[in-house]
């Protein structure tokens, strides 16, 4: 028995690794590809461009207001998923994921029916109060809030449902209403939960493409994101791309060292 | 003032609660895991709400479901320390004790010098700028109870409070609630294991079993004729009052207890039933505290009988049935009656 369970794993073990190295190597060789192609010594001069720094303005800009929209609109939904029951929450709780799950380019179709110069909300907004979203900084920063959001949302849903609920109890005993209890002890409870989500948030506004030129169209210095910037500047000036690229590649590892105590260094 | 009369389900668990407490009076709360305790502690500081009936404190409705009341716990009188402190771990002690001031409209500085004031009657005044982790866990209970009494609850509710703490913090806490704490205005309700709290910090005792109160009474009362083994166990206790002067307690009565331990001023003594030994005549070679008493009562509890003894000092021996029936008790038979120096336990008042 043991020597047969033995042979068994002996096979395993050769097929395994090889397919792990392989899924490895696969994951790795585009980010090779991009950093040997870079133009490092004219990383410089590339990014300075007027094209460039101002995408990079511009993008910065969008992703850290919609991550704070993100933030404000999402940590009470968060709160409302974890910590109450009403009907149809079930049905949130799956709306909160299909932006995670869709692809961008419909969100943007979907939200250009919606918040677009003719769409189901937009057309008031256009005639009321004379706010039209599309080819501008706010569709952008609508368009990168939408796909920004489920991050924000299901980090600190999750953080809500681990905290333990004495803490509050203790401070509604204390005379604390629900809104103060949320503030003064909720809230700093959950600052690692709420910095994890902010981070996740802001990379995926920052890198948000489909749903923002679906939505927001390719407006150099209004809706030209970085990604946007990217794209272009690949039919144009390919060192461009690659130096963009660069850049949004060394955010993402950014975040991911800000985050590799509570995802990636998870079991160390 | 507590009025409840009410049910609570929750999941397997139906409580059928039933509780009256006039201002100014501190009842124990006795029983066994899973008796309620809690809950009646939850439900009267509005964290569960009552599916029937109602609830009253200090003479307003805070909870009646059949007229749609319900007062949220940040509107109620209540104070609330469990056996965990749950401090606020992002605020040092000093702003743990000032959070309840400050949602009462005290300023910051006030509050804070409130709070310090709070953190040295309990003994912790040194440690008001730590956070709770940086603390050992009878600091934090010790901050947890300045933190509760710092917000001037009118409806204290103590769930084994005194459990985290050492022997010197259990002194120094009954001591804050036998006097400073015990006022006119306010009603406490303690939940313990202790049988010392129990005897020694309450008014009354209620009994808690399956959900329900089993029985209400004096601690006297309730040490004479507990109505189940569990609460003889938990309660049985011959508690005595009196002044210590080294290996002696005098005792009003008057009489003496002799004690193995030494001890200076205010004391409660502890005696187990089943340490009281009876015996028809005085018995040779008698230990230090020896008294010819008469018997006033005899009740079956579980497999022992419970005597109680009058005299000087009124004691609940415990003894077998076999115990009786050798020695032909019957009220009213004078009996002597012995304690060994070592089976009294002398705690500080």
């Amino acid at each position: 028995m043991t020597g047969r369970s033995g042979a068994r794993t002996g096979e395993g073990v050769g097929v395994l690794p090889v397919l792990g190295f392989v899924a490895a190597a696969f994951l790795a060789l585009p980010l090779i590809g991009l950093l040997q192609r870079t133009p490092w010594r004219r990383l410089g001069s590339l990014l300075t461009q007027p094209e460039a720094t101002e995408a990079l303005r511009l993008s910065m800009t969008v992703a850290v207001t919609a991550t704070v929209l993100a933030t404000v609109l999402g940590v009470p939904l968060a709160w409302l998923l974890a910590r109450t029951r009403f009907p149809g929450r079930s049905v949130v709780r799956a709306l909160v994921l299909l932006p995670m799950v869709l692809p961008p380019v419909v969100g943007g179709v979907a939200l250009l029916y919606a918040l677009g110069r003719r769409g189901l909300v937009g057309q008031y907004l256009d005639e009321w109060f004379g706010i039209a979203l599309p080819f501008t900084m706010a569709g952008a920063v609508v368009a990168a809030t939408f796909v920004a959001l489920p991050f924000l949302v299901i980090t600190v849903e999750s953080g809500l449902r681990s905290l333990d609920p004495g803490y509050e109890e203790a401070a509604r005993t204390l005379g604390a209403n629900r809104l103060v209890t949320f503030w003064r002890v909720t809230v700093p409870l959950l600052a690692p939960q709420l910095a994890a989500g902010a981070a996740l948030a802001f990379a995926r506004a920052l890198g948000e493409f489909g749903a923002t030129i679906t939505f927001a169209g390719n407006v150099q210095g209004r809706t030209r994101t970085l990604p946007l910037a990217v794209y272009v500047a690949l039919q144009t000036d390919r060192e461009a791309a690659l130096a963009l690229s660069v850049v949004l590649l060394a955010v993402s590892l950014i975040v991911l060292v800000l985050l590799r105590d509570r995802i990636v260094g998870g079991s160390s | 003032m507590i009025a409840l009369e009410g049910r609570v389900t929750r999941g397997a668990f139906t409580g059928e609660l039933d509780l009256r407490v006039a201002a100014g009076e501190v009842v124990g709360v006795l029983g066994e895991n899973g008796a309620g305790k809690t809950t009646l502690l939850r439900v009267l500081a509005g964290l569960t709400p009552l599916d029937e009936g109602a609830l009253r404190l200090a003479d307003v409705v805070v909870d009646d479901p059949a007229n749609d009341v319900f007062v949220p716990p940040d509107q109620r009188p209540t104070g609330l320390v469990l056996q965990d402190p749950t401090l606020f771990p992002h605020l040092d002690l000093r702003d743990n004790v000032a959070f309840g001031p400050r949602r009462r409209g005290v300023a910051k500085d006030a509050a804070r010098s409130l709070a310090h004031t709070w953190l040295d009657r309990l003994g912790v005044g040194d440690q008001a700028r730590s956070r709770p982790r940086d603390v050992s866990g009878g600091q934090a209970q010790r901050a947890a109870i300045a933190r509760a009494l710092a917000a001037e609850p009118t409806v204290l509710l103590l769930d084994e409070p005194l459990a985290p703490l050492d022997q010197d913090g259990r002194t120094l806490v009954r001591r804050l609630l036998r006097t400073e704490e015990r006022r006119a205005d306010r009603t406490t309700v303690l939940v313990s294991h202790d049988p010392v709290d129990a005897l020694a910090l309450t008014d009354r005792l209620v009994v808690l079993e399956e959900g329900r109160v089993s029985q209400v009474g004096t601690p006297a009362e309730i040490t004479r004729r507990p109505r189940s083994a569990f609460v003889a166990r938990l309660v049985g206790l011959n508690l005595l009052e009196g002044e210590a002067a080294g290996t002696t307690v005098t005792l009003p009565g008057p009489a003496e207890l002799v004690t193995a331990t030494r001890a200076t001023g205010a004391v409660l003594a502890t005696v187990a039933p089943h340490s009281i030994a009876l015996y028809p005549a005085r018995p040779d070679g008698s230990p230090r505290n020896t008294w010819s008493v008469p018997v006033e009562d005899l009740e079956a509890v579980g497999d022992r009988v419970r005597v109680a003894l009058g005299g000087p000092i009124p004691l609940v021996a415990e003894v077998t049935p076999a115990a009786v029936a050798d020695l032909a008790l019957t009220p009213g038979q004078q009996v002597w009656a012995t304690i060994k120096a070592t089976d009294i336990d002398v705690y500080p008042a």
